[in-house]
């Protein structure tokens, strides 16, 4: 398991991490989103050891992580980086060789992934004379080569034709089976809500919402439900639970609380005739994303005076701040596939 | 640090530059400066040589002139072949004399010769022709010359090792070490810098790069002692002194030693800007660092021994490229290259903690120049 604790990081008077907090077990796709200056690429250097925190520590098994061990780590920059004049092959069996592969394993990891990648006829090339897709690649079997026992990649997706999106998300989910923990940024969202098992979203150094997407959706404030219904306008306004409501000519789209229970809501539009469609509105990422930014607005709002030592672990507040245990668990029996909105408690006794 | 990464550095940086243009190119042009320099000398001391005649002896006192001739010539500073030429050949001896196949013809108190006697052959002609008519040869008392004030014969020529030496360890200092520069801009340039340090410190780095860069260098020296060495014996312009090997040393060590000290300057300084543009303004102060005493020397071989050379060839980074200088003259204390040396070792020591330092500091901040108080406090671990 890959552990970040409490990670700071100031850049003269600007605080880029202010106590980052996750951590990624082995086998998991991580995502890390966020946006731009939010904290991912100094998040992602620390981890490497690249840049040294000012405070917390990144663990793996358990152990504060230390350079003989990082040499395990693979790592794919956001800016990418190779040398432009040596030539692929050597490129690639040099860098396994820097992780601590003797030659000849280098030579075999360095064919086997330029083959995988599909770059292998390129071996002789110089890395200049590649396009910048297979300039792509090549960086991404850097950052593959020594088999690393945990891959770090920033924005690994950018770039990248559809093909070559497939390839890699194919990759690193044969990495995570093989019980490597994957993390990655992106800002593609659909991709990281299909890849991942979990997200982290940062915003302005600290971590607003980890969890899976499934305990993210669970935890945030509202639930929105579309209803198919020939009522007339005005007919679910006095429902308990509905914060608001918009009726069109097909039916109404109700905000809901999260305590609010939608069977009361399908029995009162049942009560007024057919109802031909009862659709819990699932948030997507983007939505669940915007929302987290939205929350936490404000903070550490370019006043990097204002909080010059938060104690430990404050790293995020307000409501959809979450550790990862909180927001995880009662994402448990939810099934994104089913109408059912995550589960809550029945507060609100149901009367039509 | 670790050992092993170190040498993996070290071999790429050997393997790559050994491989590119810009190191045949620069290793065919000091082999070229060798060659031209060898050959201009070559012409130079072929200029000066023993001039050779061949010279026919005939009539009576034939076999006493060629005697005296051949006795005489070396004092002279020529070369002589003579010949007797019996009586009956004399009209086709002056026919060679005609054709230049003989330089002078000599007969009883007659010098033939194409149009006039050559002034280094004239005074032994005519010095055989008076002894020739001495009666008692025996009584003829020969000169002996007693040198006073004797010139070094090596002068010139440590002069012009000192000169081809201070020339190769100014170029390939130069050269190499704005390799390491551009190397260092390159791997910032081209963020590989990133990759690299997410397996390797920084100081690893460093230290792999200048090696292997350093080795290349001394491969290039080297080659061209080689090539300089073999030519100039060949060509007999260069005697194979033991000097000659000293000489070799001297320059060897001290490029070891100016390398690693500017090296590690340029690479701190480089490792401060992002793009190659830039590099080549941030390292304007350090090239002066390195022509000032380059020039200094070009004044100071006509006059190794001046107290001020003394003193310079003492005083790191001076040193470096004035202490070769003192080759050309010819007292030596056997203390000074050590002293010098010593200092010198000293320093470059400071040096190459501070470059670590700075590179450190600075080899990860992208963008602007970064400042040298920013390169010497903050860095990666503020």
């Amino acid at each position: 398991m890959l552990e970040l604790d409490g990670l700071r990081k100031r850049y003269g008077d600007r605080v880029a991490l202010d106590g980052v907090t996750f951590s990624v077990r082995p086998g998991e796709l991580y995502g890390f989103v966020g946006t731009n200056g939010a904290g991912k690429t100094t998040t992602m250097r620390i981890t490497l050891g690249v840049l040294e925190p000012d405070a917390g520590t990144v663990r793996y098994q358990g152990k504060p992580v230390d350079s003989a061990t990082r040499r395990t780590f693979g790592y794919m920059p956001e800016e990418r980086g190779l040398y432009p004049k040596m030539r692929v092959g050597d490129q690639l069996r040099y860098l396994a060789e820097l992780h601590g592969l003797s030659r000849g394993d280098a030579d075999k990891a360095a064919k086997y992934w330029m083959e995988r990648l599909s770059v292998a006829e390129r071996a002789g090339d110089r890395v200049e004379a590649l396009s910048l897709g297979n300039q792509q690649r090549v960086q991404l079997a850097a950052a593959l080569v020594h088999h690393p026992a945990v891959l770090v990649l920033d924005e690994p997706f950018s770039g990248l034709d559809p093909v070559g999106v497939d390839n890699l998300a194919e990759v690193l989910r044969e990495r995570a089976a093989e019980g490597v923990p994957v993390v990655f940024s992106s800002h593609q969202l659909e991709l990281v809500e299909r890849l991942c098992d979990s997200i982290g979203i940062i915003y302005r150094g600290r971590m607003v919402a980890t969890g899976t997407v499934d305990g993210l959706r669970a935890s945030r404030a509202e639930r929105v439900l579309t209803v198919g219904t020939e009522a007339g306008a005005g007919w679910a306004d006095r429902i308990p639970g509905v914060v608001s409501a918009e009726y069109g000519a097909d039916g109404a789209t109700l905000l809901l609380t999260p305590e609010a229970d939608d069977q009361v809501v399908l029995d009162a539009a049942r009560a007024l005739g057919p109802v031909r469609e009862f659709t819990p509105k699932r948030a997507s990422l983007a939505e669940l994303f915007r929302e987290a930014v939205a929350d936490h607005d404000g903070d550490g709002d370019g006043a990097p005076a204002a909080e010059p030592e938060p104690g430990p672990g404050a790293s995020a507040s307000g409501a959809a701040s979450a550790d990862p245990a909180a927001s995880a668990a009662p994402a448990a029996p939810t099934e994104p596939a089913t109408a059912e909105p995550a589960p809550t408690a029945d507060s609100e006794g149901p009367t039509a | 640090m670790n050992r092993n990464t170190v040498r993996l550095v070290m071999r790429r940086e050997f393997v790559e530059r050994g491989r590119d243009r810009g190191f045949a190119i620069a290793v065919g042009i000091s082999l070229a400066i060798v060659l031209v320099s060898v050959l201009i000398a070559s012409l130079v001391s072929s200029k000066n040589k023993t001039p050779s005649f061949d010279v026919g002896f005939a009539g009576t006192r034939a076999a006493v002139e060629q005697q005296m001739a051949e006795r005489d010539a070396s004092a002279y500073k020529i070369k002589l072949t003579s010949t007797i030429i019996a009586g009956g050949d004399l009209a086709a001896a002056q026919q060679q004399v005609k054709d230049g196949k003989l330089d002078a013809l000599v007969t009883d108190g007659m010098v033939y010769v194409q149009d006039e006697v050559d002034p280094k052959l004239a005074p032994v002609l005519a010095t055989a022709n008076l002894a020739a008519q001495v009666p008692n040869l025996d009584q003829v008392q020969a000169q002996t010359t007693m040198k006073l004030a004797p010139k070094d014969p090596a002068a010139g020529q440590r002069k012009t090792v000192a000169l081809i030496a201070e020339i190769m360890l100014f170029s390939q200092m130069i050269a190499y070490c704005m390799w390491v520069a551009t190397g260092v801009v390159e791997e910032k340039a081209s963020r590989v810098i990133e990759v690299l340090l997410s397996t390797v410190s920084p100081r690893a780095l460093l230290t792999g790069k200048i090696i292997g860069i350093g080795a290349l260098g001394l491969l290039q020296l080297a080659a061209t002692a080689a090539v300089g060495i073999g030519a100039g014996s060949a060509t007999g312009a260069l005697h194979l002194s033991p000097q000659v090997w000293q000489t070799v040393g001297i320059v060897a060590v001290w490029f070891i030693l100016g390398y690693i000290f500017y090296a590690a300057a340029y690479a701190a300084v480089a490792a401060r800007v992002s793009r190659q543009e830039e590099m080549q303004t941030a390292v304007q102060p350090l090239n002066l660092l390195l022509m000032v005493p380059y020039f200094t020397a070009f004044a100071a071989i006509g006059n190794p021994d001046a107290g001020w050379v003394r003193a310079l060839s003492l005083i790191p980074p001076f040193s470096v490229l004035i202490q070769p200088v003192r080759i050309a003259g010819g007292d030596a204390a056997w203390w000074e290259p050590v002293v010098a040396i010593g200092l010198m070792a000293g320093l470059t020591v400071v040096i190459v903690l501070a470059g670590a330092r700075v590179y450190e500091n600075s080899v990860l901040r992208f963008g602007s120049k970064v400042s040298l108080r920013a390169a010497w406090t903050a860095g990666r671990k503020a």
